[in-house]
Formats: structure tokens, sequence, C-alpha cells
């Protein structure tokens, strides 16, 4: 049983869901101008969510810095590289040269590096893999990752026949078990979407609370 | 010195041993110092329970005959009369003890026989009066007169008339135990002054002189005839003794001997039959028929009369007279000591002491038993209802009790020693004259200390007497211990002592094997990947171009490009993270190259907040390397980013101008500059999307697609996205028109397109550290695997 204020909560959902869905099926001018409007207004909740969640940031981090605890340094940082960034970008504006420098020349980088870092994990890993999984599944995995390599480019300009091009090994790999993998998870994404749009509309599910 | 026999095993032992040196049996009964007056009467309490009813019920008037009245009776079998095998061996158990001098014991219940048989004479007198009359109404017939010279025997009426006339008044104490119902009140009175007379702490001196006793009877009827008849009567006589001498019976004269009659001496040695002349073993053995015994007839009248009321009148089990069950009692007293039975011995003996034929036994104060009485005289003295005891019973017992008190006051060591006479010696039942054998006095070793029986001493105590029967099994001390517990134990206490010392951590090694591995892969692939970047090789061939690539290509090719005009204006939506952006600026530097030697106006967009910076950053990077110099405002606006995920995405592709009305520099985008005139993502010539994450790609193919009117939709995915996004590109209808997968796909279009950019750079960097990213996880994984490999090999071996 619902209580006064879910029930109004779930009212509104269930209205404006029926309203958005109906401008789909019903293209009338009513229904696509409120449905437009109701879109609008989703954008700018979440740009405000956005604030409110750096917003939330820096609250917590600003608690962790002023306690003192362990691990606070990196709240200090954190806290100061939003600052910094935040009045930058709000002064110099953020396409500016100031701002896309501190993006260029810290962020990219910095994300980048972790990504080789993990090429170089992934590798280890299939490495311990092979010792201490020593089963049949581990060796169809690391052959299936071997061929995979193989076959994104030629190992030092020496062109292995067979897996390369539209018919090669690699494609298909790729191709057919990869894209028939990929498209039961994308049936299976398609269904739960449906499944939780209906709940939502019918106002059995409830993300936003009661 | 005298010998002892042994009541358990039958041998001769010597008199000072307490305990048989053949069985360890006790020899000498349990006794106590004397005590005090009130201890005396706390026994006789003791004794005689005060509820009337609960003595009845109880077996206690089986044993109220003496045991050689008991003999008498008519209906006994044979057998019960028969001497035992040692009856040749030992003295009568009348007979005195050869060294205590006093008489052997006798069976606890013979008082209860005595009662029984005295009741059931009352009932028989009763029965006859009124025939239905229940046993426990006599008592109160009793009471009243009766008819003379119906039944009753003369001399018993002589007793009552005798018992009248004494007006001395009965000690309440006295009579606070007489209440049975079925015995006669005056005799249960009487007894229980004999048992007070036998205590030791009352009058000891009372008790008959049995070593004079045993003299006495020594010399048999000899000292009977002797002694005269008038200081008989005068002196030791009791008063109901000489009631019977004095007013012989009128009714029945011929019941009584014709000694009793005359009230002259019993027969002279030459008179007294022969039974009785010679008490020898084998008159003994021939004594259990009454008809030999010679049974005056009054007396066996008495006994008939006696089983007949019994028979018609007691019930069948629980009213069994005593001298019914005096077999079994006889059996059980044959078998061992059962109670001490000095004062049965002193009632049993009572007239003739008070007769003076036998002078009163003198027992050490020390060797009196001391019986501790259960219950206090309150106690027995709370139930008695005296109103009930008739007047002449009142008077009998106070005459009884001045009776004893003339008997205290003749103790004297004057007194002539008692004589029993042979007649009287010769009518000792068989029970008196088979061996006795000393008793125990059991009394008080077998006092109940706990239970609802608490305090009462007798009690036969089963479960102690049988697990002393028992061999206690013998357990071991020593404790057994096998080699599994020891070697338990020695771990136990290896972990014990343990615990105290400190185990000292085995140091890490700064450089473990397996961080050594690490590092060697990551020095490999930075080798691989530096080393054609330092070097400047392209010589790795770029790959053939694919389908996707192919139509991509083929759909740039067939933009038409107005630079006037915002026809040819392309949406590009950067949607990427910046740790992708090395794949991702290279897969896409080839196909925005293409659209800049194109000279398409670029509308920049993106749905994450990153996107705006990598947009510009992606520019700059292909006019950077293809020689470009598009510029802001200029060729290209940059839109921003859509909050709101897929619903921002879809009132973007549905409404663009209200959801990013302007640019990052805060120009208006949709009315002046580039983008005039277009309302719709439909007035877009080609929509390319560029991100690293399939549901990115999704989100567009699903929510923007649609609103292109038509307009291709170009993907630049990683590898890793790759297999969710092909569905929508070899899909029917195409949702996708064409794709560039990863490097290779940017290189592929490199390729196609004749050009070098970010993709050739990348290539053979890229191509190194596949090939040194596939030899490590070969080489790595078949040594790791081959001990495995041999080991299982070898358990192969070893199995077949």
């Amino acid at each position: 049983m619902m209580r006064g204020k879910t029930l109004i909560s779930a009212i509104i959902v269930i209205v404006l869901g029926f309203v958005v869905l109906a401008g789909y099926f019903w293209p009338l001018p009513v229904l696509v101008s409120l449905r437009d409007l109701l879109l609008k207004w989703a954008v700018l909740l979440a740009a405000v969510a956005l604030l409110v969640g750096v917003v939330n940031l820096f609250t917590v981090h600003w608690g962790k810095a002023s306690s003192g605890a362990k691990g606070s340094i990196y709240s200090i940082v954190l806290i100061f590289s939003l600052v910094i960034t935040l009045i930058i970008a709000l002064y110099f504006g953020p396409l500016s040269t100031w701002s896309l420098w501190i993006y260029n020349y810290i962020q990219v980088p910095v994300e980048t590096s972790l990504m080789a870092v993990l090429a170089v994990i992934l590798v280890v890993a299939v490495v311990r893999m092979a010792r201490q999984r020593p089963n049949l599944f581990s060796v169809v995995f690391i052959a299936t990752g071997v061929l995979m390599l193989l076959g994104s480019a030629p190992l030092m300009g020496i062109e292995i026949p067979g897996l390369y091009g539209p018919e090669g090994l690699r494609s298909l790999l790729a191709q057919i078990p990869a894209v028939a993998g990929a498209r039961g998870i994308l049936l299976g994404v398609a269904l739960g979407v449906i499944a939780t749009g209906v709940r939502v509309l019918i106002g059995s599910d409830r993300p936003y609370g009661g | 010195m005298t010998d002892v026999r042994c009541p358990m095993c039958g041998k001769l032992n010597s008199d000072d041993l307490e305990v048989c040196q053949y069985c360890q049996a006790r020899l000498k009964p349990l006794i106590a110092p004397p005590d005090d007056e009130a201890t005396t009467r706390e026994l006789s309490s003791a004794m005689y329970p005060a509820d009337p009813r609960e003595s009845e019920k109880e077996a206690e008037p089986e044993s109220a005959i003496p045991d050689w009245l008991q003999s008498l009776r008519p209906d006994r079998d044979e057998e019960e009369y028969a001497i035992p095998p040692s009856a040749e061996e030992e003295p009568p158990a009348w007979t005195p003890h050869p060294d205590t001098g006093s008489l052997k014991q006798k069976p606890a219940d013979a008082e209860s026989d005595y009662r029984d048989w005295l009741s059931s004479l009352r009932a028989d007198d009763e029965s006859e009066a009124v025939p239905e009359a229940r046993l426990e109404d006599t008592s109160i017939d009793w009471s009243t007169p009766e008819p003379e010279g119906e039944e009753a025997p003369g001399w018993l009426s002589d007793l009552r008339s005798t018992s009248e006339e004494t007006s001395l008044e009965i000690p309440a104490a006295e009579t606070a135990p007489l209440s049975s119902l079925e015995n006669p009140d005056w005799l249960r009175q009487l007894r229980e002054r004999q048992m007070g007379e036998t205590e030791p702490a009352q009058d000891e001196e009372a008790q008959p002189d049995l070593a004079e006793l045993s003299s006495e009877i020594d010399t048999g009827s000899e000292a009977f005839s002797e002694e005269p008849a008038e200081q008989a009567e005068e002196e030791e006589i009791p008063d109901w003794l000489s009631g019977l001498v004095d007013s012989p019976s009128d009714d029945h004269p011929d019941d009584l001997p014709d000694w009793l009659v005359s009230g002259s001496p019993p027969p002279t040695e030459s008179a007294t039959p022969a039974l009785i002349e010679e008490p020898s073993e084998e008159g003994l053995t021939s004594l259990p028929s009454e008809a030999e015994m010679q049974i005056p007839d009054w007396l066996s009248g008495i006994m008939n009369s006696q089983t007949q009321a019994a028979t018609d009148e007691l019930p069948l089990e629980e009213e069994i007279p005593g001298w019914l069950t005096g077999k079994e009692k006889l059996a059980v007293q044959k078998q061992g000591p059962a109670e001490p039975e000095g004062e049965v011995t002193g009632a049993e003996f009572e007239w003739l002491e008070a007769q003076g034929l036998i002078a009163p036994e003198k027992k050490p104060a020390d060797s009196q038993p001391k019986v501790v009485a259960p219950f206090t005289m309150e106690e027995e003295t709370a139930g008695l209802d005296t109103d009930e005891l008739p007047d002449w019973l009142k008077e009998a017992g106070a005459q009884e009790a001045q009776l004893e008190s003339v008997n205290a006051s003749e103790e004297d060591a004057s007194l002539t020693p008692a004589a029993l006479p042979a007649w009287l010696e010769a009518m000792r039942p068989v029970e008196a004259a088979a061996p006795g054998v000393p008793r125990v006095d059991e009394s008080e070793r077998s006092i109940e200390s706990s239970g609802p029986l608490a305090g009462l001493r007798g009690i036969l105590r089963a479960e102690p007497d049988i697990a002393r029967q028992k061999k206690p099994p013998a357990y071991t001390i020593k404790l057994q211990v096998s080699e599994s517990h020891q070697a338990h134990a020695a771990i136990l206490e290896k972990l014990i002592n343990s615990e105290g010392v400190v185990t000292p951590v085995p140091a890490r090694a700064v450089v473990s094997r397996q961080m050594l591995w690490r590092a060697a892969i990551l020095v490999i692939l930075l080798l691989a990947a530096a080393w054609p970047l330092y070097s400047g090789s392209q010589g790795v061939a770029l790959p053939q171009l694919p389908n996707e690539v192919f139509s991509a290509r083929a759909v740039i090719d067939g933009l038409l490009v107005d630079e006037t005009s915002n026809q040819g204006a392309v949406l590009l939506a950067v949607d990427y993270e910046p740790g992708f952006a090395g794949e991702m600026d290279a897969a896409s530097a080839a196909l925005l190259d293409h659209l800049m030697i194109k000279g398409t106006h670029l509308a920049l967009v993106s749905t994450t907040p990153s996107g705006p910076a990598l947009a510009e950053r992606l520019v700059s990077i292909v006019n950077q390397h293809s020689n470009h110099q598009y510029s802001r405002s200029n060729q290209y606006v940059n839109l921003g980013f859509v909050p709101g995920g897929a619903a921002g995405l879809l009132g973007f592709a549905q409404s663009p101008q209200r959801v990013l009305p302007y640019t990052l520099d805060g120009s208006d985008a949709w009315n002046d500059g580039l983008l005039a005139g277009i309302t719709n993502l439909s007035d877009f010539s080609l929509a390319i999307v560029i991100t690293e994450n399939p549901d990115t790609a999704r989100a567009w193919i699903e929510q923007a697609q649609p609103a292109l009117g038509g307009k291709p939709l170009l993907l630049v995915v990683s590898a890793q996205a790759e297999p969710l996004v092909r569905p929508y590109f070899e899909g029917y209808p195409q949702q996708v028109q064409g794709m560039l997968v990863g490097l290779a796909g940017g290189a592929a279009y490199e390729n196609s397109m004749q050009r070098s950019s970010l993709a050739r750079q990348y290539w053979d960097s890229y191509s190194f550290t596949l090939a040194a990213a596939i030899l490590i996880i070969v080489i790595a994984s078949a040594l790791n695997a081959l001990p495995l490999i041999l080991s299982r090999g070898k358990k192969v071996k070893g199995e077949a």
C-alpha cells in the first residue's frame, strides 16, 4: 500500500510516461509538443543533477579532508583540482587554451596511461590463468584471444594467410560467434528495457522511491 | 568358656567373639546402654502404633502369640513341628543361654501371634453371639458384658471379674497404645507393660533371672513340687492366676486340668505325663502332634473355636491370623536373626516371674538393647481414645501397674530362683525346643536414615545389601594410553607450546618472481611499442579495406557539400572517454580528414561531459596531422554536452535547437552561422558517432537514427564495441551505414585514402606490440602448462 507522497509520485510518473509514449504512437501536435516539453525538462533536470553531483562530491571530500582521516590527502587533491578547473573554466571558458591545456595534458594522458597499463595487466592475467587454471576453458580462452590478436594486425609486417580480411579467421570469430552473443545480449537488453518501462508505467517499479 | 553357635554357619565359636570366625556373622546382638524412662516409653510407643486401624492392617498381630502357644494350635501341620536337623545338637530355644543366662531369642512376631491368637479367642466368642459382626466391631462387643456361662471359659470370666474388682486406675501413658480392634486391649496393655518391663532402663531387675531359671529347669518338677502351695498362693502367684485357681469355671469344669480345677499344685513326678517327664530329644521330635502334646481340652476347644471364627469372619489375605503365618515366621526365624527378642522372652515369662517361679533376669545395664522410638509419646498418645476402653480393662491395667510396682519392690537377691515346672517345660512348643541361635540385634545398624521410613529400624534395605554382594568391578587407575593418544598429546603439547613462541614472519622478498614476470612483460611491451615510434618505422603494411570501412567511405564520398550554404553539414558526436583517446583519435582521424578535405561544416556534440573538449582536441589533432585549418565558428561549431543520457539524446534528436540552443562559446548556433536553417537532425547530411561504448552507440542508433530521416549514420567504435555494434550494420534495413573499428579500421581508411595520419604512425607500433603480447602469452602459457602436462603423463604411466 503506497503512502500519499509515493502515490502522488507514481501518478505523475505514470501519466507523463503514457503521454510521452502516446506521442510516439499518435504524433498529434499536442502530444508532440507536450512530449518535447517533458523531454526538455528531463534534460534540464539531468544537468541540474550533474551539478548536484558535483556539489555532493565536493561536500563529501571536504568532510574527509576536514577530518584528517587516512587518505584525506586524496580528498584534498580532488578538491584542489575541482576548484582550479572550475575557476579556469568559468573565468576563461571551457574551450579556452587554459582549459584545453588542463584537459589535453593532464586528464587525457592520465586516463590513457591507465588504459596502457590495462593492456599489460591483461597479458599478465592470461599468463597466470594458464598457470593456475590449466583446463580446457582456459585453453579455449587463450586460443581465441591469440587468434583475435593475430587477426588484428600483421605481426611485424608478416601477414598470416587466412587471418585477415573479410573472409579471414579473425572476421569469422568477430562476426559470427561474437555477434551472435552480442545480439543475444541486445535482445535481452531490449526486453529488459521494455519490462522496466512497463513496470514504471504501471507503478510496480518506483525508482523515484516510495 | 562356653562356645556360641553361629546362627549363620552353625559352627561353634568362642564366647568372647562377637562375630563368627568362620563366616563373620555377628554372634552377639547389638545392644545399647540403658536410657532413661522416656526412652523406654518411646520404645513401647514405637512398638505399638497408636492407630488401631493401622495396627490391624499390619502383620504385627501374627506374631503376638507366644511360640510355645502357637505350637499348640490344632490345625498346624505336622511338618511345621518337625525339628530341624540341628535340633539334636542345640539346646531348646526356650532354655536359658548357657552363657548369658537369658532365654534364647524368639521371633519378633511372637507378640503379634500372641495377640492374634487371643483376638481369635474373642472373635470366637463373638461369632457365636453375633455371627455377622465384623472383626472390627468385636472390640466394642468385647467390652460389653457377656452372658455368663455361654462360651467364655471360666478362667477368663474369673479374670474379668478379678479385673473388675480391681480399683486401680490405668495410667494414661500405658493405655496409649491400646487400641487394637482384634486383640483384647487388656492383653495388649499387658504385653506393653511387659515390654516396658523388659527395657533395661526401666526395670532391669524385673527380668527373670534366667540363669536361675535354667537351674530350676534342670531340677525339673522336683523344685516345683518342693515349693509349698501356700507360699505360691500368697506371695508369688499373680492375681489372675490366683483367680484361676480360686475360682474355677463352673461352665467348663472339664476343660481345665485337674490340677487347675483343684487348685492343687501340679502333679508330681509320678503324675507328670511321659512327654513332660522326659523332654529329651526323642520326645521333642515327637511333639508336633497335638494328641501327643496332650493339650488340655479347654485349650484345644479354644483353638478350635478360634480356627472356626477366623475361617468365617476374617478376610482371606488381610486378616489372616498370625498363627496361620507362623510357618513363615518360623522359617524366617530359622534362617537368621530378625529382631531383638529379649522383651518377648521377658513377657513370656512375666507370669512366672510374678508367681515367683522364676527369678527376674538381671542383665547388666550396658547390655540392654537401646531402642530408639521412631515416634514421640505425644504422637502416640494423640490418637488414643481412652474412653473406648471398658472400665474393667482400665482397672486391669491399673492392677498390672500395681503388680509391676510390687515386682519391682520384690527384686531382691534373696528371691528364690524360679524353677520351670516339668509339665510346663513339656508343654513348650517345638520352636522353643528347637536349637536356637544367637541372634544379632539388627535394630541399631538398620535404622533408616532417609526417605519416608527415616527413623525406623529393622527395615530391609535391599539396595545396599545387594550392592554389597556384588564384587565391585575392578577398574585400573592406570591410564591406558595408546600410540595414537600419545601422538595426539604430542601434537597438542607442541601446539600449546607454540602459542607462546613468536614465529618469525618470513621476510617478504623485495623482488618477487611474480613481480619480475610483470616487469619483464611491461618492458617487452614497452620496447615493442616504443621502438617503431622511436625509429619511425612504417614498414608494416596497412590492412585492406573491410566492408564497413568501404561503406563508410562511400557515404562520405557521396556527400554533396556546398560551403556557401549549410548543405553537407555533418553532425559529429564525440562520445568517448579520454582513456580511449589514443585508439579513437587514430581510428577517426582519417575519416575526419576526409570530411575536412570535403569541406563540410561540422557540428560537434557529445553526450559525455568530457566530449566537447575531446572534440576540440580531435579537430586540432587532425588539423595538425593533415594540415587543415579548421577553425571554430567558421568550419565547425561545438554544441557542447547533451545531458540526460538517452532521454537527452532523444530530446536532442527531436528538437536540437531546444536542447542545445547555444554553442560552447555562447553564440546562437541555429539562427546564424554555420547551422542556420537547420532545425532537425534530418537537416544534417551525415551523422557520425565516435564512441568506444556500445551502449552509447546503441543509444544513438535507437534514439537519433530515426530522427535522421534516412540520412546515413556512421560509427567509429573501438575494437571492444565491434561485436555489439556490428549487428546494426549487418542488419536489414541497416541502421548504421558504415563503421570504422579501432585502429585497424582507421588504418584501412587511411590506406584507402592513401594518406598518412595517426593510424599510420601507430600501426607499426601496434603490430609489434601485438606480436610481443602474443609471444608472451604463448610462451608463458606453455611454460606454465608443461609441468602439469608432464606430471599428468607420469600419473597415467604410473596407473598403467
